[in-house]
């Protein structure tokens, strides 16, 4: 049974539809939600929390259906993107509290001393939250989302106000968390930050769910928008001029390095794959020595420019 | 049931703010001056007490003002401050999470209004003289008071679970239905929580002489009668703050 199924669901906010009949199956791991404001992404949480009740559709964790069966929501964590906490606990208190809610008892305390472990707030679990940084308090949102050891952990924004080394350090924990069974779905509005611990996303816009899955197979089905590829090779000319020949690139653009004699190919690819095979096979044969190879927009940032682009009737 | 009664516990902690009970350890005070002042005037007797002390300020004022404060707060104080968010998505059903939050208020809802009325009881004994044992004057007037408080908690609780501001139109109501609307002729302050309270209170204190002014006017119910609405009122309101909360989604919880 799959941990998170999510069956034709549809939120109507009067004549705006929040969510438009979205089908998602979400497996162990980890799964980015990414799309600009007011694509869905929240709604999507908080339905999957068992805030909101769908218009349309269910959704199950564990197969049961966590609006309706309040015991579903025991296996799940939720760190909201809000900024609100009970301000004159203290970060223990407040995570042993949360413990407790979730039916832990006398071992509450024990959880939570762990959950501030992993998400690094053990260090000021004595202080009263309204005196926390912005950081601190992540740290201690996160950490009454893990207190209870939940399958599913939904985490809204859970990097904001975290600095660099201590997103590093989250990031970790959540490649942890998926490694060992969880289901973590992490929405951001940072591409970049999802794109390091996953490539499973998830690209919402306008209520629906344009694409899915892992970001490279998305990135090739965009047919219309071939991906670009900056090469540094020994005979850039020579290679340009042989990948053209051979139907490989749809276009090439010589791009001269600064302060430099020497030029980069920028390559508009349209079958990454066939072209990745025919690669080697091509530059052995000139003596083309390729030094260098990077997808200039294969990030998740493109790829969902792209999308947003082709769902609204365009092209990026 | 673990974390249902953790709740219970946590509710009533968090109901424990200072501000609350400053208020209400002032509108006690207040009080209690007048009850001591008049006391030294002229002395108290049942009548006069259960009249002018009990059956006027406190139950019209102080006790729907407090039950408001802590009524109001079941569930618009985690509104106001976004935490509700955190106790929606435990493993509590939502009609049970209310439930556990109401009741995590009565305590302090009885903890206040049943010491209040047993500390003004206290002072018109010392100053005014009550003519009857202090345990028996308190006994007289404790059931109405309990059976009020209930009554009104449960029905700001409700108030709390429906409007955003809930406080501004329990103040309201207050003032225009249990406080004006029990001074007018006729059955129509029968809507009013206050009337049953007072019914119930000169029906306690009718062997003492304590009745109302003008019994044509304010046209009574027995003293059973007026405590089974008050029962009924109570757990009525109950019954659909539970309701309402179960079936209603915050969209504005974060």
């Amino acid at each position: 049974m799959n941990p998170v199924s999510i069956r034709e669901l549809a939120k109507w906010y009067g004549e705006i539809a929040g969510l438009n009949k979205v089908n998602l199956e979400l497996q162990p791991g980890i799964t980015g939600l990414v799309g600009p404001n007011g694509a869905g992404k929240s709604t999507l949480m908080k339905i999957l929390t068992g805030q909101l009740r769908p218009s349309y559709g269910e959704a199950l964790i564990f197969g049961e259906d966590v609006w309706k069966i309040p015991s579903a929501r025991r296996r799940l964590g939720y760190a909201p993107e809000g900024d609100s906490f009970y301000e004159d606990m203290s970060v223990l208190s407040f995570v042993r509290a949360m413990g407790r809610l979730c039916g832990l008892g006398g071992s509450a305390d024990a959880f939570a001393h762990e959950a501030l472990k992993k998400t690094g707030a053990l260090e000021f679990a004595d202080k009263r939250l309204k005196a926390c940084s912005k950081g601190m308090r992540q740290r201690a949102k996160l950490a009454q989302a893990l207190v209870h050891k939940p399958d599913i952990l939904v985490l809204d924004e859970p990097l904001n106000g975290i600095d660099a080394g201590g997103r590093r350090e989250i990031l970790r924990l959540f490649e942890e968390l998926a490694a060992s069974g969880a289901t973590v779905i992490v929405s951001s509005h940072i591409l970049e930050e999802i794109e390091a611990v996953t490539d499973q996303i998830l690209f919402l816009a306008q209520g629906n769910v344009i694409a899915s899955g892992p970001l490279a197979e998305v990135r090739g089905l965009l047919k219309d928008h071939p991906l670009k590829l900056l090469v540094t090779a020994s005979d850039p000319r020579r290679l340009g001029a042989r990948l053209i020949e051979s139907g490989l690139v749809t276009g090439i653009v010589f791009q001269r390095r600064r302060g430099l004699k020497e030029e980069d190919l920028v390559l508009s690819v349209p079958q990454v794959e066939s072209f990745y095979r025919a690669l080697p096979g091509l530059t052995r044969e000139l003596g083309v020595a390729v030094e260098r190879l990077v997808p200039l927009d294969a990030s998740a940032e493109a790829v969902f420019g792209y999308l947003v682009g082709e769902e609204m009737g365009g092209g990026a | 049931m673990n974390s249902w009664l953790y709740l219970v516990f946590f509710s009533l902690r968090r109901q424990l703010r200072p501000r609350r009970l400053i208020i209400a350890l002032i509108l006690f005070l207040v009080l209690a001056v007048l009850v001591c002042t008049r006391g030294f005037i002229e002395p108290w007797n049942i009548k006069s007490f259960g009249r002018w002390i009990i059956g006027f300020p406190f139950c019209r004022f102080f006790l729907p003002i407090i039950t408001l404060t802590l009524g109001t707060a079941v569930i618009g104080d985690d509104r106001e401050d976004k935490t509700l968010v955190y106790l929606s998505i435990r493993p509590i059903s939502r009609w049970s999470l209310y439930l556990a939050k109401l009741l995590g208020a009565l305590p302090l809802a009885l903890g206040i209004s049943l010491g209040s009325v047993f500390g003004l009881c206290a002072v018109a004994s010392a100053c005014g003289g009550l003519p009857l044992p202090l345990s028996e004057v308190v006994w007289m007037f404790l059931p109405t008071i309990a059976l009020g408080t209930i009554a009104y908690l449960a029905f700001f609780g409700w108030l709390g679970a429906v409007f955003r501001h809930a406080t501004l139109i329990g103040v309201a109501h207050v003032f225009l239905v249990e406080f004006f609307m029990g001074q007018v002729p006729g059955v129509l302050k029968r809507i009013s929580i206050s009337f049953y309270i007072r019914c119930m209170l000169y029906d306690a204190g009718s062997g003492h002489g304590l009745k109302p002014r003008n019994t044509a006017i304010f046209q009574p119910v027995e003293g059973d009668e007026a405590a089974a609405s008050l029962l009924v009122a109570g757990v009525g309101f109950l019954l659909l703050g539970m309701y309402w909360f179960s079936r209603r989604e915050y969209r504005d919880l974060t």
